[in-house]
């Protein structure tokens, strides 16, 4: 066999990837946090839905997420191979071929949107659909290579599943849902910002227009400061339309203390071992900002359930 | 380089035909006119890639994660027309 023919064969026909590939083409970190959104939108909204159904419909988000992380894996791979953060990417890897990302992140999309559809209504599968359109044409193709608003606007298709699960039930949207699409979409810039400025250098390489290399260090600590002070009293909205009790107050107003003073350290250090510290410190604090923030409303929403069956049960016993 | 056997019109031309590196191409060897060719058909070039035993065991990885998932598949396909259908699933005219 010629040597050509049998690289040619080799190359073409045959995969790298093992399963684990194609499971972080999903994105599952990211996967993780739009499950929990989704879910609490899902508990919240009024009116009931079978646990089996409801179970199927946080699946079909997740998938609907995962595969938006493949599809954008698969646009971005060139970009992905020059970042350090993102070099290990199954593409850039040299695992998972560019075909195979885009036919699995297409085929997943089809099958979640119809899935969702099929078992809950089609309101729902097709604000699934526009989340994965906004992901990935929008933002992905569109804002990210473009624009220094790119995660601003782009947060959108971050901030949509809380409505998704939503929807799921109630076959419609309210301002419920948009208050928590309102929360996570304010969240996301100072977030995302955070992650920039230690990682500028890495964009500024691969030619991604962040707000740090563009408008400068200085102004995206303003930045920083400016959506945190934003974010803080919206994340209070839900206990003044009803829908976050006690807890959700209490959580809410100690986490978003704890945003403001990451927001106030990153846009006071002067040092570079102290910024890059308190970056570091608003990424992963703003992560658990959120997280609280919904388990809050998930917990205040089990014990509500919750305690009429605790109180039939101490009428059994008693 | 990839692109050359793809070409249609350089796939059907009879001097490519007996070129050793093209016709180590399956496409070019699933060709019905090519697969008569005599030359070709001797070539044992046209055995097929032989996979290295890591690339078997990806293969073989591969091959199960889809048999679970389309398993997982029927099982939520299940799920939906029972739970949406309820107990309206035992009515049906015989």
């Amino acid at each position: 066999m010629s040597e050509l023919g049998a690289e040619l064969r080799r190359e073409t026909l045959i995969s790298n990837a093992d399963p684990e590939d194609f499971i972080a083409l999903l994105k599952p970190r990211v996967m993780s946090l739009v499950v929990f959104t989704a879910l609490v939108g899902l508990v919240l909204a009024p009116g009931s839905i079978h646990p089996v159904i409801g179970a199927i419909a946080i699946f079909a988000i997740a998938i609907g997420a995962g595969a938006s992380g493949a599809l954008n894996m698969w646009y971005d791979a060139d970009i992905d191979a020059i970042m350090k953060r993102t070099a290990n990417r199954p593409i850039p890897g040299g695992r998972v071929t560019e075909g195979e990302a885009l036919s699995f992140g297409m085929f997943l999309s089809v099958f979640s949107v119809m899935v969702l559809g099929l078992a809950t209504n089609w309101v729902a599968a097709g604000l699934l659909a526009f989340t994965i359109f906004f992901y990935v044409v929008v933002y992905t193709m569109g804002l990210k290579r473009r624009t220094t608003q790119n995660i601003v606007i782009g947060g959108a298709a971050g901030a949509l599943p809380p409505v998704v699960g939503w929807a799921a039930v109630t076959g419609g949207v309210a301002i419920e849902p948009i208050i928590l699409f309102a929360i996570i979409f304010l969240w996301t810039p100072p977030h995302f910002w955070a992650l920039a400025l230690v990682k500028s250098e890495d964009y500024g390489r691969a030619g991604i227009p962040m707000l740090p290399n563009v408008a400068g260090e200085a102004h995206t600590r303003l930045q920083i400061l400016v959506y945190t002070l934003i974010v803080v009293p919206v994340g209070l909205l839900p206990v003044w339309f009803g829908f976050g009790g006690m807890l959700y107050a209490a959580v809410a107003g100690a986490g978003g203390l704890a945003m403001l003073y990451w927001a106030l350290d990153i846009y006071r250090a002067k040092a570079d071992d102290r910024f890059r510290k308190a970056c570091w410190r608003m990424f992963g604090g703003s992560i658990a900002y959120l997280f609280a923030l919904f388990s809050a409303l998930l917990i205040e929403w089990s014990v509500t359930r919750l305690s009429p069956l605790l109180a039939g049960l101490k009428g059994v016993f008693a | 380089m990839s692109a050359l056997p793809d070409d249609p019109k350089l796939a059907s031309g009879p001097k490519l035909a007996s070129d050793p590196k093209l016709a180590s191409d399956p496409k070019l060897a699933s060709d019905p006119k090519l697969a008569s060719d005599p030359k070709l058909a001797n070539d044992s070039n046209l055995d097929g890639v032989r996979l290295t035993d890591a690339e078997k065991a990806r293969q073989s990885k591969r091959n199960r994660a889809i048999g679970y998932a389309i398993a997982g598949l029927c099982i939520v396909f299940y799920l939906i027309t029972v739970f949406k259908m309820g107990p309206a699933i035992m009515k049906r005219p015989l």
